[in-house]
């Protein structure tokens, strides 16, 4: 059985294509404005990349933000799709955080997947991939970099702003004041790891707890984030960036 | 009539809500009193002569009132001051404040600086519930408050009045009570939004057309069990955004109970109109369930409200807080506790006009949605 999961994000839209609930296929495309385009090309993206043509493809679900753009009769919540991800992944799991561009979101599952309990981060881009690309952005860096420098540090600084924009600002004041990169990288990845991990504890962390989303590429993120939660195994799959995909297209398989 | 026409009077006054109020105050000039919420009796005030009408601040857009409180305030007191600032209170005479934390006492010193052509009045319900004296504290304020609405209107003090007032409203909330066993034994026709629909508007009219409306409603449309809706517990002050109800409609959510103070929560007691007047609505009042900003003994207040979720067989329960709402934040994380302590489904909500989005309201009662199900 071939099915399809396709997530429209606020940054990008991901598609996953699997055959008997194995990945075969993924595409990324950005969205933009134009989220049925974006959701097009990437779907046809993955479908050729797997050299399968629509016809073959049983059921395909949709998932993210602009769901609603998504032509398909089977839509489900962005929840749902990083819980069933999280359970394909590593069935041992029983938390999963998943930080996109534009929120951040934690649930508590069972050993079905299914959502006993879940979190939300307000309406802020502070605790959001967002808030690291404006921080990248102010210390005239990449993402990329910014997250390999932060693990060089050993110097934790506290960042205290609550907000993208005064964050901006603080590290300005930071680079002014002479403090390498290397720390304010890490400063910035403490101050969003602190603030996922305090959303998190809202509905309880458990031992495994699986991270998806851009952010889970970041591994200066992944280091902070493991500090705050010392004694728990944080797990990211290869292809963490597609995980409400991933969950979509295997919500698609449950379909008759 | 047809069902769906029933339902416009209430629709009209939703989307206009000062509609009654202008047509008492037009041809006669008649005095327009708001009120806050919770537990202002609107009886005291209809019985002064007035037109009592509720304001809630919370789905207000904020924007003048930053001038004047810190932008942490609560959005039910900010909303409220910023309606008055930008002359959507025009119609409105006069203002009671309940008094029932902080940020509502602060709200009624402001009030007076700002609005002196608009009098307004503190009522200073007792918080400490369970102390001997609360009764006849509260009694002397309901009187304190009669005074002062008899003297704004100009009209004597009449208990027998007052008495007449409690029968009216009496007679209205018995009829709010019964909408909302209709709701939850035929749900698909008196679903969430008209239910939402009736209370709001009530708060809103002449009781006496109210009533009037309500008896055209379809009471005799069929019980239908409808085992897809999920009947889920309603806790918090207002409902905000006005949305929620919709939405909730659409994702196939009922209500097992709503004990907001905007919900059945203010016509939950059942009184009967003989005996002192000021008494009766006293005893009403203490008998209501205590709002989050009354002091309660903790561990009873928490085992009380889990028992009352039980009891209500709901599968979950949503807590609706004002952004800010200190009392609420305070009160919230002890219900929480209890409720996750007994394996029940909750959802807090954290809700204002300042940061409000449709989008990220319904992803979170979808995701809640399918969280229910599961046995209490």
């Amino acid at each position: 059985m071939i099915t399809a999961g396709i997530d429209c994000g606020a940054k990008n839209t991901k598609t996953v294509v699997m055959k008997d609930k194995q990945i075969i296929s993924y595409a990324l495309i950005p969205t933009g404005f134009d989220q049925s385009g974006a959701v097009s090309k990437s779907l046809d993206e993955a479908l050729n990349r797997a050299q399968i043509s629509m016809d073959k493809v049983w059921q395909i679900c949709g998932t993210g933000s602009g769901a609603k753009s998504i032509g398909v009769d089977i839509k489900i919540n962005d929840i749902k799709a990083i819980a069933t991800a999280a359970n394909y992944f590593f069935q041992t799991a029983r938390t999963v955080i998943d930080v996109g561009a534009e929120e951040a979101r934690a649930a508590s599952i069972d050993e079905t997947g299914l959502v006993i309990d879940f979190a939300i981060n307000e309406k802020c881009a502070a605790g959001t991939g967002a808030f690291v690309e404006a921080m990248a952005r102010a210390l005239e860096t990449s993402i990329e970099e910014m997250g390999e420098l932060s693990l060089l540090s050993y110097n934790p600084i506290p960042m205290n702003a609550q907000c993208t924009i005064f964050a901006e600002s603080e590290v300005v004041g930071l680079i002014h004041s002479k403090v390498k990169k290397m720390d304010i990288s890490r400063a910035i990845h403490d101050a969003i790891a602190s603030r996922i991990v305090g959303m998190v504890r809202r509905i309880g962390v458990h031992d495994d707890i699986v991270v998806l989303g851009g952010m889970a590429l970041n591994r200066g993120f992944l280091s902070s984030l493991s500090r705050e939660l010392p004694n728990h195994n944080i797990l990211t799959p290869r292809l963490s960036e597609y995980g409400a995909a991933v969950g979509s297209a295997i919500h698609a398989t449950r379909q008759n | 009539m047809e069902s769906v026409e029933a339902w416009k009077p209430f629709e009209n006054i939703e989307n206009n809500q000062w509609q009654e109020a202008e047509k008492f105050n037009m041809p006669k000039g008649g005095l327009v009193i708001g009120h806050l919420l919770p537990d202002v009796p609107e009886e005291i005030i209809h019985a002064a002569g007035a037109f009592p009408i509720a304001i809630e601040g919370a789905s207000s857009p904020i924007s003048l009132s930053a001038a004047h409180i810190p932008a942490y305030t609560c959005s039910h007191v900010m909303g409220t001051l910023d309606l008055g600032l930008s002359g959507k209170l025009d119609k409105m005479d006069a203002l009671v404040i309940p008094y029932v934390c902080d940020s509502t006492r602060n709200l009624s010193h402001l009030w007076k600086q700002l609005f002196p052509g608009k009098p307004s009045e503190l009522l200073r319900i007792p918080k400490r519930l369970q102390f001997g004296g609360a009764r006849e504290y509260l009694i002397n304020e309901y009187q304190r408050l009669y005074k002062w609405a008899c003297d704004l209107s100009g009209n004597e003090q009449d208990p027998a009045r007052l008495i007449d007032s409690i029968k009216l409203y009496e007679k209205s909330r018995s009829l709010l009570r019964k909408a909302f066993e209709k709701h939850q034994s035929s749900p698909e026709v008196w679903n969430v939004s008209r239910l939402r629909s009736l209370f709001n508007s009530a708060m809103r009219s002449d009781r006496s057309k109210h009533i009037e409306w309500m008896a055209a409603l379809p009471w005799d449309s069929p019980d239908v069990t409808n085992p897809s809706l999920e009947p889920v517990y309603i806790k918090g002050k207002v409902w905000d955004p006005p949305q929620l109800a919709e939405i909730m409609d659409q994702l196939g959510i009922s209500l097992a109970e709503d004990e907001t103070a905007a919900g059945r929560r203010s016509v939950m007691v059942e009184i009967e109109a003989n005996g002192d007047p000021f008494e009766m609505l006293a005893d009403r009042s203490l008998a209501t369930i205590p709002y989050t900003g009354y002091h309660v003994e903790p561990t009873g207040l928490v085992n009380d409200f889990v028992q009352r979720v039980k009891d209500s067989k709901a599968s979950g329960v949503i807590i609706l807080n004002p952004k800010f709402c200190e009392a609420a934040a305070f009160d919230t994380p002890d219900f929480v506790n209890a409720l996750n302590k007994e394996s029940i489904p909750n959802l807090v909500l954290e809700t204002s006009a300042r940061s409000f989005s449709i989008g990220q309201l319904r992803l979170r009662l979808e995701a809640f949605r399918e969280m229910l199900g599961m046995e209490l």
